[in-house]
């Protein structure tokens, strides 16, 4: 016996019949889906047909059809077949409903009235590689300041090639135009004020230059830790790993920043992999050799010893003079061509003091409105003509002499005659002389020695100099660290901001063995 | 046929094609690699009857000719060879000898007579695109392609031509994903068709990030060429439903997430889901998104996420599968959810024309 209600499906079912099985569906799927719910996707849809077991519903879509089949078939057919018995199955119609395929509404509203080249900033390079639009010259100059934090006064038209840096400047060309391959990665090295950070920015200008949608970035190994502490800090470290590793190009600065700390090495590392996997370039500055950077783990050294290590010299007396004009030209200062030789003569070869000296000199005699007469030149010039030899002692190297070589200043001054002993001495005498004003009679004094010894000691030093190489390069880097001023065991100079208080501390063994006896088997750098 | 080729180039080039090569055919000739040896290298083609691809690579041809061989055991003795040269020499009987420094192999080929003949495309409409571009939109839409063989016409991407831009679209009446690309392109290219998911996944692989492809349209066919490929598929026959009826109308809530954060607090909580509802419950109040599931019979997940929301407290389901996915094909950092109310489909966005409709499952009742 059927109830009111309930009819069955084997025969067709007439119009009225159908409304009112579909008003009673709907009041059931009302109450279990919520009003919201049902609106959305039953409030235009009717119950059509019933035969042979089968419901037909309308619905106004295709998409709509597919969504309530795909969202609703269970509910729909529960509340179906209460009202319709022995029902085996429904489906949905659409072909009575017009398609309504142009809506006006737009699906993207937000994209509408919108330059399409720009979405965001960080999206901007990725985007824009597809759309080929070649960026006008202020776009690259406005997108290497603000994204790539590259220097525009730093770039190859403003640097001033020597002997001492066609080398570097070559293999900086070559590391532009074709990135990630020939030098990877390309490595500078040098003192303090001889153009690493100049060349750096001065490849990523040309780099943008070229390939205007690359992602370029230039960050001091310093930045690059600050950025690591503040990721980890907001737990952004998925942020902080996209900025650097997906770098086309990265420039890295004063890297010897790293020195003793592990997790920042590990990071670089991954990062540096990361870059390298990609086939893109990374240029690295540092000023000195990898492999003088104070614990730095030993995969990171021999990962920079990899590619191209450039060492950028001291610009010689012509080249000194042709930066200082271009830096005068630039400044658009009234300094003679002689006075320029003048500072040069008396100015050490750091380029930054060569244009301090340029500056100040250019001040003075705008202020007094004369030239600078050579006697002025040198009060003038007082404080920075040849500065660090002036700083250094002779105390001071014998003790960098010893703790490289791993002997104590007091067996240096003794009488033992050791061959390690004496190369010691001997190097640490000729360092004397050359790094400090004393007189032959000063230095024997303090080794307590004759002067004839140290005239000897300078000559055999000379003399071995032409026969080894490796030992040159000790010499190099003992009158680096010296002049530089920092504690012999650490390879690096203290860096401007100065953060790198805690690797002063370290008290590690030397961890360069070394043979006195036989040169050649040292460690080569 | 006589040609000599270098190893890995073979080998990349028969791992290109062999993917359309299915492992149970009913024509012996499907699983062969067409093979034809001329003055520019050789050409690599194979078919399933629905989609063939074809490849072009540099070898030293010393004899012209054309055979099939069997691909994958083709590709597998390529694979494993020792030396870095590969010498192929086949006979008229297509009986292909193979050397490659100390090993030698013998394998029976067909005749390429046999081989189904790739259609024509010479009256096709053509389009010049970017690489990079369908590579994106394919990869942000491909994933919600409909598996469900009943409801064919969504077995496939969307790909619609209008109005200046390129749309692609993919649905399976759960989730919907569509991305919009401006290209300038003029009103007489306008068009829609429907490729099917095998060929989706074949563009993929052979697609690069830089450099232009070209794709032809025929009323049944579509062709790509692109790189040194060839690929031509069958178009899925029938009107793709009109995506438009179930896109969201405006939301009322916005609540932008990292994207990576959000993806692997999903992904942690799914650990636990039931398996027979298949949800976990999004919970958005005071500032802070909770993600949780909790079944009797598995246990419990919860996870927190501050987010930027000052609507009332919100609770919605979702199918956690249907929220990564999207998530994992993104590359933006940033999404937001946009959302109406707990019953109307939530929906993924990006700074970019993209949109990912989802519709939340309904507590089970």
């Amino acid at each position: 016996m059927l109830s009111n209600h309930q009819f069955s499906t084997d025969q067709p079912l007439g119009p009225g019949q159908l409304s009112s099985v579909w008003n009673l569906v709907a009041r059931d799927l009302k109450i279990a889906l919520g009003e919201p719910t049902f609106d959305l996707w039953f409030s235009q849809s009717d119950l059509i047909k019933v035969d042979e077991n089968h419901a037909v519903i309308s619905s106004p879509g295709s998409m709509y059809a597919i969504w309530v089949e795909e969202n609703f078939r269970e509910i729909l057919k529960l509340h179906l077949s209460k009202y319709l018995l022995d029902l085996k199955g429904f489906s949905l119609d659409c072909s009575q409903s017009a398609e309504m395929m142009a809506t006006t509404t737009p699906i993207f509203p937000e994209f509408e009235n919108r330059e399409f080249e720009s979405p965001s900033p960080s999206r901007k390079s990725k985007k824009n590689k597809t759309q080929k639009r070649p960026l006008t010259p202020e776009e690259i100059l406005e997108k290497g300041r603000e994204e790539c934090r590259l220097n525009e006064s730093c770039t190859f038209e403003t640097f001033v090639v020597g002997p001492n840096s066609e080398l570097a400047a070559a293999a900086a060309h070559a590391a532009v135009e074709t990135p990630g391959t020939k030098y990877q990665p390309l490595f500078f090295h040098s003192f303090s004020g001889m153009g690493k950070t100049h060349l750096l920015h001065a490849i990523g200008w040309e780099f943008l230059q070229l390939r205007p949608y690359a992602k370029v970035l230039y960050v001091a190994a310093e930045k690059f830790a600050n950025d690591y502490i503040d990721a980890i800090r907001n737990s952004k470290e998925v942020a902080f790993r996209k900025k650097y590793r997906d770098l086309d190009l990265l420039l890295i600065d004063d890297v010897q920043f790293l020195s003793g700390k592990s997790g920042f090495q590990r990071e670089f590392f991954h990062t540096f992999n990361s870059i390298i996997d990609q086939k893109n370039q990374i240029v690295i500055a540092s000023d000195c050799l990898a492999s003088e950077i104070a614990q730095l783990e030993e995969r990171l050294v021999s990962r920079m010893q990899w590619g191209m290590t450039v060492k950028v010299d001291s610009p010689d007396e012509v080249t000194s003079q042709a930066i200082l004009r271009k830096k005068r030209d630039d400044l658009k200062i009234d300094v003679s061509d002689d006075t320029i030789a003048q500072i040069v003569k008396r100015v050490t070869r750091n380029v930054r003091q060569l244009e301090g000296a340029l500056i100040r000199t250019a001040m003075v005699a705008s202020l007094k409105k004369a030239e600078i007469s050579e006697s002025q030149l040198d009060d003038l010039l007082a404080d920075m003509v040849g500065d660090h030899c002036k700083s250094v002692g002779l105390e001071e190297i014998k003790q960098a002499v010893a703790d490289y070589l791993d002997i104590s200043v007091r067996e240096m001054e003794g009488k033992r005659r050791t061959a390690k002993v004496t190369e010691a001495r001997q190097m640490a005498m000729f360092l004397c002389r050359e790094l400090t004003p004393c007189s032959l009679k000063e230095v024997a004094r303090s080794f307590a020695k004759d002067h004839a010894s140290v005239v000897y000691a300078v000559k055999a030093t000379k003399e071995k100099f032409h026969k080894s190489e490796t030992l040159q390069n000790t010499v190099d880097l003992l009158r680096r660290r010296i002049s530089c001023g920092s504690p012999s065991r650490q390879g690096i100079r203290a860096t401007e901001n100065e953060e790198s208080r805690e690797n002063l501390q370290s008290d590690s063994e030397p961890e360069f063995d070394l043979e006195m006896e036989n040169p050649g088997s040292r460690r080569h750098f | 046929m006589k040609f000599q080729i270098e190893r890995d180039v073979l080998q990349e080039a028969l791992t290109q094609v062999q993917h359309v090569v299915g492992t149970k055919t009913t024509l012996p000739i499907l699983s062969n690699v067409l093979i034809r040896a001329d003055e520019h290298g050789l050409q690599l083609s194979t078919t399933n009857l629905d989609v063939a691809i074809s490849v072009r690579i540099p070898a030293v041809v010393k004899e012209i000719g054309v055979t099939t061989l069997p691909a994958r055991r083709l590709g597998t003795i390529v694979r494993e060879l020792a030396g870095t040269e590969v010498h192929i020499s086949v006979d008229d009987s297509n009986t292909a000898s193979v050397k490659s420094g100390p090993s030698f192999f013998k394998i029976m080929g067909l005749s390429e007579a046999e081989f189904p003949k790739i259609g024509e495309f010479e009256d096709a409409r053509e389009f010049i695109l970017n690489q990079r571009i369908l590579k994106d939109a394919l990869k942000k839409t491909a994933y919600a392609i409909s598996t469900d063989e009943t409801r064919y016409v969504l077995n496939g991407v969307n790909f619609v031509i209008g109005d200046g831009n390129l749309t692609l679209v993919a649905t399976d009446g759960r989730r919907l994903a569509m991305v919009e690309q401006n290209l300038e392109l003029p009103e007489s290219s306008n068009t829609a068709v429907i490729i099917p998911t095998k060929a989706v996944m074949e563009l993929q692989r052979l697609l690069h990030d830089e450099g232009e492809m070209k794709i032809q349209l025929t009323g049944s066919q579509a062709a790509f060429t692109l790189n040194n490929s060839f690929l031509v598929t069958k178009l899925i026959e029938g009107n793709y439903p009109n995506y438009r009826q179930v896109i969201p109308g405006p939301a009322k809530y916005r609540i932008p997430l990292e994207r990576e954060v959000l993806l692997s607090a999903v992904k942690r909580v799914a650990i636990l889901v039931n398996e027979k509802t298949n949800s976990i419950k999004f919970t958005f109040a005071d500032s802070q998104l909770t993600i949780s599931t909790n079944s009797p019979e598995v246990g419990e997940a919860k996870e927190s996420l501050d987010i930027k929301y000052d609507g009332p407290s919100m609770s919605l389901a979702f199918n956690p599968e249907f929220v990564m996915a999207p998530l994992r094909n993104l590359d933006q950092d940033e999404v937001y959810l946009d959302l109406i109310d707990e019953s109307s489909p939530g929906a993924i966005k990006i700074d970019d024309p993209f949109l990912y409709v989802i519709m939340p499952m309904r507590a089970s009742n």
